[in-house]
Parts: structure tokens; sequence; C-alpha cells
């Protein structure tokens, strides 16, 4: 008997250690298929701060969406929030990373997404849509705002910037938790952008990492491309009798490219309304100002019915920054609020300066003298030590 | 119409594939001949195979590395027709496989130059043998980092990334030195390799021991 208790015993502990090992090591989350569900309660722009606390997402659809960086937990896997109103989409992720945001040159990471028609697959490619926070390529200090780039190789920084958010971190040791929220219009307009279609059929890739072990981050060793997780995305068909009606409409692009120090002048058309104020607040104002619209006098038609120009005057912004801004157009029949955004930020980088340039021709022909150098004296002692040896 | 970048992955595996190839030859030749140097006779099995290896090893890793080089240049032309021009001019990272690039095509060529003047005696002193492969082989090393930079340009990383990562090496910054130190090795190791060369030419023309010529041209070779 005693052996046999022995050998049962080895058994126990065996199946227990594996058991152990199972449950101890997280297995990463398989590729999401999900759909993205229409709820008319929009998140409202002062709620997309990076604060996990504030924003109407109890509606949105939540899931485990695995990373690109194919780390274990908790660096692998994120929680996402989405949901979108016919008009714009609205993201969240919360996850952890193993360094705080705390400068360019000092501790850092960046979280990416990247999006991609069906027709484009894999983890960065030609085609694909991209929106990058903390990448110290594309911002140099917090606050940590959402950066629309394309599908470069590496990403190029989007001349049109199509999304409202911001990404913070929280803690005082690994694992930090980091929360970035944001939001972009299901069709940006932007031809640089994947044009997402509401339709409950048509099928996208997201690609979402993290980085923290160099290439615009630094001090971690998170990786952003350990695994390819091809995400299915597809979203709800909008039920338009679920929002909000008014017979008071507002036409009006936001503005882009917009530079510190540069006021913006907005226009937009609004039918049906005698009067419209615009409120605005950038990322360091804890509460808006009002600005009030001027009519023009200039009719524009509108689908039957006669529009009129407004406009207004936005100051200056000293800094980068994102001004988030609301429209309030009343009239006899009602009124109607939309809000807006643009992005104060300084030019996209040129690439690479003329000095810049200079230094590296200088570095180049300095390595290839170096290696020239090294060649001719292997030459000569080859030579020389042949000759000695009688060859 | 074929893809361009089709057509540089192509151009890509060739030269890779030859100037690996080069290295791995040199690496069975210096080991067949380590062999038969230090070790020829323990067994008669190894002598074969050694004796076999080192005859197919030199020819093999010449094509190869002159192939290999031929192919560089050929996905030279590829790469630069497959990317935009205003992202190669703009990208770091692209400089940095540029200037790898051209420092391992330089060792290859000289080890091509070196192969071409002294033939396979190259290999008949261990020294200048080890040298020559020490040459091949460091020009695989900076291959082999040029690919993992090429692994980054094409967003799909590298098998290397956690090496690199431990090494410290970042492939993303411009790689470069600062003014004063390039200038400093643009004048100091042209200077030196002459001063070498001096040197090695004087030690030849000196009279060896007991009054004989060093080991000048006028010594009748073996």
């Amino acid at each position: 008997m005693r052996p046999a208790l022995r050998r049962f015993g080895a058994l126990a502990l065996a199946v227990a250690a594996i058991l152990l090992v199972v449950l101890a090591v997280r297995a990463p989350a398989a590729p999401v298929s999900v759909t993205v569900p229409f709820k008319p309660t929009p998140v409202a722009d002062a709620d997309l701060d990076g604060d996990p606390a504030t924003g109407a997402w109890s509606d949105a659809l939540s899931f485990l969406l695995p990373l690109e960086n194919g780390a274990a937990a908790p660096y692998g896997t994120v929680t996402m929030y989405a949901k979108q109103d016919g008009t714009h989409l609205y993201l969240r992720v919360d996850g952890k990373v193993d360094v705080p945001w705390t400068s360019a040159s000092g501790t850092h990471f960046w979280f990416g997404v990247l999006v991609s028609p069906a027709s484009v697959t894999g983890h960065h490619q030609g085609g694909q849509d991209g929106v990058f926070f903390g990448d110290s390529l594309f911002t140099s200090a917090p606050p940590l705002f959402p950066v629309d780039t394309n599908g470069a190789k590496p990403p190029l920084v989007d001349p049109s910037q199509d999304d409202l958010g911001e990404m913070r971190a929280f803690g005082t040791s690994a694992p930090y938790d980091f929360t970035a929220e944001w939001k972009r219009k299901v069709d940006t307009g932007d031809p640089g952008d994947v044009a997402i279609v509401a339709d409950g059929t048509t099928a996208y890739y997201l690609y979402a990492t993290t980085d923290s072990g160099g290439g615009g981050s630094g001090g971690g060793a998170l990786n952003h491309n350990a695994v390819t997780n091809d995400n299915v995305f597809r979203f709800e068909v909008p039920r338009p009798e679920e929002l909000p009606s008014s017979s008071v409409r507002i036409v009006h692009e936001p503005p882009q490219g917009v530079t510190p120090g540069m006021q913006v002048y907005l226009t937009a058309v609004l039918t049906n309304a005698t009067a419209a104020e615009v409120t605005w607040r950038n990322s360091t104002m804890t509460s808006g100002l009002g600005v009030p619209m001027t009519n023009l006098s200039q009719a524009v038609p509108q689908g039957g019915e006669t529009g009129w120009v407004f406009a207004a005057y936005l100051p200056a912004q000293s800094s980068p920054t994102q001004v988030r801004y609301a429209i309030n157009a009343s009239g006899p029949l009602g009124f109607r609020v939309e809000s807006y955004f643009y992005t104060v930020a300084e030019p996209p980088d040129a690439g690479i300066t003329a000095e810049q340039q200079g230094t590296w021709i200088l570095s180049l022909a300095a390595s290839l003298s170096m290696a020239a150098s090294v060649v001719a004296v292997l030459y000569l002692y080859v030579g020389r030590r042949l000759r000695r040896e009688g060859t | 119409m074929v893809d361009p970048r089709v057509i540089h992955s192509i151009t890509i595996e060739a030269c890779t594939g030859f100037l690996l190839l080069a290295g791995a030859a040199v690496i069975v030749k210096v080991a067949s001949d380590w062999w038969l140097r230090s070790l020829r006779g323990r067994s008669a099995r190894l002598d074969r195979w050694a004796i076999s290896a080192s005859k197919f090893a030199e020819p093999a890793s010449y094509f190869a590395l002159i192939a290999g080089v031929i192919a560089t240049f050929v996905s030279m032309v590829t790469g630069s027709l497959a990317w935009p021009a205003s992202q190669l001019v703009a990208s770091e990272t692209v400089h940095n496989k540029i200037l790898v690039t051209s420092v391992s095509q330089t060792l290859f060529i000289g080890a091509i130059l070196l192969r071409a003047r002294y033939r396979f005696e190259i290999w008949m002193s261990r020294g200048t043998g080890l040298s020559y492969a020490a040459l091949v082989l460091t020009g695989d090393a900076l291959m082999t980092l040029q690919n993992s930079i090429a692994g980054h340009l094409a967003g799909k990383g590298s098998l290397l990334d956690d090496m690199l990562h431990i090494l410290g090496i970042n492939t993303h910054p411009m790689w470069v030195y600062p003014a004063w130190a390039s200038l400093l090795i643009l004048i100091a190791f042209p200077i030196s390799a002459a001063v070498a060369g001096l040197v090695l030419r004087r030690g030849r023309m000196a009279p060896g021991p007991g009054g004989a010529p060093g080991d000048g041209e006028s010594k009748p070779s073996a």
C-alpha cells in the first residue's frame, strides 16, 4: 500500500502543481469579435479626460482586448469600452503599464490603436488609421492628447487631427494604471482616416498595443509588436429616431491645422436659429467661456430651408492643447447644442532638419572611413604575413 | 504590375541568403582548418570531413560573397523604388539602415578585394585566415542588425528586439556621432592606416636576422 500511496501522493502533487501554474499564469485573451452598440447618449467632451470616474460609459460595451505587446498579465490585456451614436465613436481603454509617464526624456510609455478595413490585416500596415497617446515622437509633455496618424512606417502625423480625448496614468509603483478616452467621427471625411460604415456587417480590424521599451517610449520593458491579434469590430446600425430631435440645425466643420498663437475664426450655417453662442474651453480650463456668434446675414440654402451664416472668433492658445467647444443655437422653435473640437499643435515635423542631415552625413563619412581604413590595414597585413610565411 | 515592395523583398532575401551563406562557409572553413591544424589524426572520419568541408567552403564563401554584394546593390535600387522618397528622407530609421548597410557593404567589398588579390592562399596562414573570417563575420553581424532595422521599418518588428533591448540599442532615433568625433575619425583612421602601412613596409624592407632581407619582395617565395 505504501508505494501505491506514494505514487498517488506524487500524482496529486503533480496535478496540483499544474493547476497552480494554470491558475497563476493567466492566458492572454484571444482576439475579440465585437459589435459596437448604438447608444444615443454621448460621452461629454469634458469627460474625455483620461479620468475613468467620469463620463457616460455605463451603457458602452466593455470587453477584454488583447494587446500586440503579447506581455504577460497584467500588461498584455486592457479593458475597452466602446459605443457610438451614429455620428461619433467613443472609446475608452483601462490598462496597466510598467512605467509612469514622467517626461519625454525620462520613463514614459505610449498606447496606440490601429484600425483597418477588412482588406488590410496585420499589426502595422499601410492603409491603416492610427491614434497614439504618449508617444514622445509626437508628444513632448503631458497632457497626453490623442495624435491622429496614418499607417506609414513609422506612423506619420495626419495633417487632419480628428481625435479628441486624453490619456492619464495613475499609481505610485508598477503596475501603473492608465486610462485613455477619446472620440472620433464615425466618418471623419478625412481621406487619411478609415471611414467606418455602421451597418452591422462591415468588419474592421483593430490592433491595440503599449510600448515602454524605447522608440517613442523608454524606461520599461514592454515591446509593442510581439504578437498579432486580428480583433474584428463591427458597428451597429444607428437608430436616429432615438436621438433628440430639434428643428434647429447646425452645419459646421471644425478648423484644422491650428497652431499656437493663431486666432480661430469659426463659421456655422444655422437653420431655424435666431441666436447662437459658442462655449469653449482648453485642456487646462476648468469651465467654459461663452462667445456670442454674429449673424453675417448670408443666406445658404439648406435642403429646402434657408440657413444663415453665423461666425465667432476664438482666442489664440499659447501652447499645444485641444479646444473643445459647443455651438448653442436657439430660435423660436427650440434650440440645439452640438459639440466639436480642434487640436492646437506645432506644425508637423518636416522630418529631419538640415543640421541633423549634415551631422548624419558626417557620421556616415566617418563610418565609411573607419571601415575602409580597417580593410586597407588588413590588406597590407595579409600581404606582409603571406610573404613572410613564404606562401 | 508587381508591387515594388515584393521585388524588394525578393532582393533582400537574395542578398541576405548569399551573405549569410558566405559567413556560414567561412565558419566551416575556419573550423575545418582548425581541426586539420590542431587535431588531425585523432579521428580518421573527422579528418576526411574536415578535408572535404575545407575544399568546398572556401569557393562557396567567395561565390556567395560576390553574389551577396551584387544582390545588395540591386536591393538598394529596389528599396528606393519601393518606398516614397519623402518617407525615406524623413525617417530616422531609414538613415540608420543606410548607415549600417554602407558600412557592412564596405566590409564585404573589402573581403572580396582581399580574396581576389591573395586568392585561396589567404587561408594558408592562421592569422590571415582569421582576419579574413573576422572581416566577413563582422559584415554579417552588421547585416543582421540592418535587417532588424528593416523589420522595424516594415512594421513587423524583429526577432532580435529583445536582444537589442538588453544591449540598449534603439533603432528608432538617428545614429550619429558628435560632429567633432566624426571629424576626428575622418582624419585619424586614414592617417593611422597610412602609418600602419609605412610600418609594415619598413618591416618588409628591413634586413632580417643575419643580414638577410626581412620579408621583402626580394625573398624568393616557397
